[in-house]
C-alpha cells in the first residue's frame, strides 16, 4: 500500500471531508476559516489556502455530498434483495426465460448483427 | 483499430440492453452492485461471456494521501478474478478519511502529495488484483481546495507517476471546465492523449448557485450527452492513437432504449469523425513531406534547368 504521508496531508483530507459531511463543522469554518482549520492542526500554509477555498463550491458540494448518502441509505435495505430482483421486476415473465436463462446461448441472427 | 461504444449495465436497462446486444459493443458493470450477490456475479460471468464486460468501481478511493483499504481492494480483486472482465477501472477520487465516509467523490487537493500516494495506491491495485486499473477523472461542484496545480496537470501528472492509463470521462472533463474556467479543448489538448484508453460520455444539469446569475454545471447522469462532449468526443478520436472503447452512462430518468442507442450511434459517428480527422491530417502532413522532400531533392540536383 502508499508510503505514509506528511501528518499535514492526511490532516487536510480529514478536515475536508469533516466540513463536507458535517454542517455544524462547515458552518463553523464559514465563519472562521482560518481559526477554524488552524484548530483542525493544519499548517499554516494550508490555512492560507483554505481562506481562500471555493465557498459557493463548498456549499453545492455538500449538498450534493448529502443527497447522495440519503439516496445510498434508501437503497441499501438489502438493496431490495439485490439488483436481480430489480432486474426481474423490470423484465416480463417471457423476457426473462428469453434472456436470463439463455445466457450463453445467442440466437443466430443476434450473433451475426454483431460488429467485429 | 475498431473503437467501441457500449453503455452501463443498469438493472433498470437490463431488458433493453439484453433484447439489443448486437448493438451494443461492451457493458460496463458497476463492481459494487456485485459484492453481495454471488447470484449477480454467475449472471455477470455469463454475460461476460457474450460481450465484452469491464467493471467499474466507485469506493476504493484511491486519489488520497491515505492508503487504500485493502479489504475493500480484495473484494475488487475477488470479483475481477471470477469475472475476468477484459479490464477494471476507479477514479481519481478521495471518498472517506479514517472513519468519515463522504458518500461520493471527492476531488482530493491537486498537490504532490496526492500524485505521489495515487501512484502508491495504484501500485497496489495492480499487485492485488493482476490488472492495473484504468483511472477515471471525476466531476467536481468545489474547486479542489488548497491546490497548487490546475486539473490538467493534475491529472497528467498523476498518470505519468503512476505509469497508469486514463479513463476519461468527457462530461466531466466539460462540466469542470465550464465551471472553474478553463477551455474545453485545451484542457483536452494537455492530457496525454497515448495514455487514454477508455472514455465515459453522459449528462448533467444547470444548477443556480445562490449567487445572481450564477450557475454550475452538475453531473448527474439524467440527462443526454451534451453537444460540446460529442465534440470533444471527435476531437480525443482525432488525437488519441489508441483504440478507445466509449461508455454511455445514465443513471436514472431512464428514456426509451431506442433514445439511448440513438446516442451510442451518435458516439460511433463522432469517433469516425475523429479518426477520418486524423487520417487527413497524416495525409496533408505526409503530403507536405514528399512536397518538401521533392523540393529538397530539386535544389540538391540544381533546379529543374540544372
Amino acid at each position: 500500500m502508499g508510503k505514509a504521508m506528511p501528518a499535514d496531508s492526511n490532516n487536510l483530507e480529514r478536515f475536508l471531508a469533516t466540513i463536507y459531511v458535517d454542517p455544524t463543522a462547515r458552518a463553523r469554518f464559514v465563519a472562521s476559516p482560518e481559526a477554524e482549520a488552524s484548530r483542525a492542526g493544519l499548517s499554516a500554509q494550508q490555512c492560507m489556502k483554505l481562506k481562500e477555498i471555493d465557498f459557493t463550491g463548498l456549499k453545492l458540494a455538500s449538498g450534493s455530498f448529502a443527497r447522495k448518502r440519503a439516496s445510498k441509505q434508501a437503497k441499501s435495505p438489502s438493496s431490495i434483495s439485490g439488483w436481480w430482483l430489480r432486474i426481474r421486476m423490470s423484465l416480463s415473465r417471457q423476457e426473462w426465460f428469453a434472456h436470463v436463462f439463455r445466457f450463453g446461448v445467442m440466437s443466430p441472427e443476434n450473433r451475426k448483427g454483431r460488429r467485429p | 483499430m475498431q473503437d467501441r461504444v457500449g453503455m452501463g449495465w443498469r438493472p433498470e436497462l437490463a431488458s433493453g440492453i439484453l433484447s439489443n446486444l448486437d448493438r451494443i459493443d461492451v457493458l460496463e458493470a458497476i463492481a459494487e452492485d456485485f459484492y453481495e450477490t454471488s447470484a449477480g456475479v454467475g449472471a455477470l460471468k455469463s454475460l461476460a461471456r457474450q460481450v465484452p464486460v469491464t467493471i467499474h468501481g466507485v469506493s476504493l478511493g484511491m486519489a488520497s494521501v491515505s492508503s487504500v483499504d485493502g479489504k475493500r481492494l480484495e473484494k475488487m480483486a475477488r470479483l475481477v478474478d471470477r469475472v475476468q472482465p477484459e479490464s477494471w477501472s476507479e477514479h481519481l477520487a478521495f471518498v472517506r478519511a479514517g472513519d468519515i465516509e463522504i458518500g461520493h467523490l471527492a476531488a482530493p487537493p491537486m498537490t504532490s502529495d496526492t500524485i505521489e500516494n495515487t501512484a502508491a495506491n495504484l501500485a497496489a491495485a495492480k499487485a492485488l488484483v493482476g490488472l492495473s486499473p484504468l483511472m477515471e477523472n471525476i466531476a467536481t461542484l468545489i474547486y479542489p481546495p488548497a491546490s497548487d496545480r490546475d486539473e490538467p496537470t493534475w491529472l497528467s501528472e498523476t498518470m505519468i507517476a503512476a505509469n497508469g492509463d486514463l479513463l476519461l470521462d468527457l462530461h466531466n472533463l466539460f462540466a469542470n471546465s465550464i465551471n472553474f474556467g478553463l477551455d474545453p479543448k485545451e484542457f483536452l489538448a494537455r492530457l496525454p492523449a497515448d495514455r487514454i484508453h477508455g472514455v465515459h460520455i453522459s449528462g448533467g444539469q444547470w444548477i443556480d448557485t445562490g449567487d445572481a446569475g450564477q450557475r454550475r454545471i452538475l453531473d448527474d447522469h439524467r440527462h443526454d450527452p451534451p453537444d460540446p462532449v460529442y465534440e470533444l468526443l471527435a476531437e480525443l478520436a482525432s488525437q488519441c492513437p489508441n483504440r478507445l472503447t466509449v461508455i454511455l452512462e445514465r443513471d436514472g430518468d431512464y428514456p426509451p432504449m431506442e433514445h439511448l442507442l440513438a446516442q451510442i450511434d451518435r458516439a460511433r459517428s463522432a469517433l469516425r469523425r475523429g479518426r477520418a480527422d486524423s487520417r487527413a491530417q497524416s495525409n496533408t502532413t505526409s503530403s507536405g513531406l514528399l512536397t518538401a522532400g521533392m523540393q529538397a531533392d530539386v535544389s540538391a540536383s540544381g533546379g529543374f534547368n540544372g
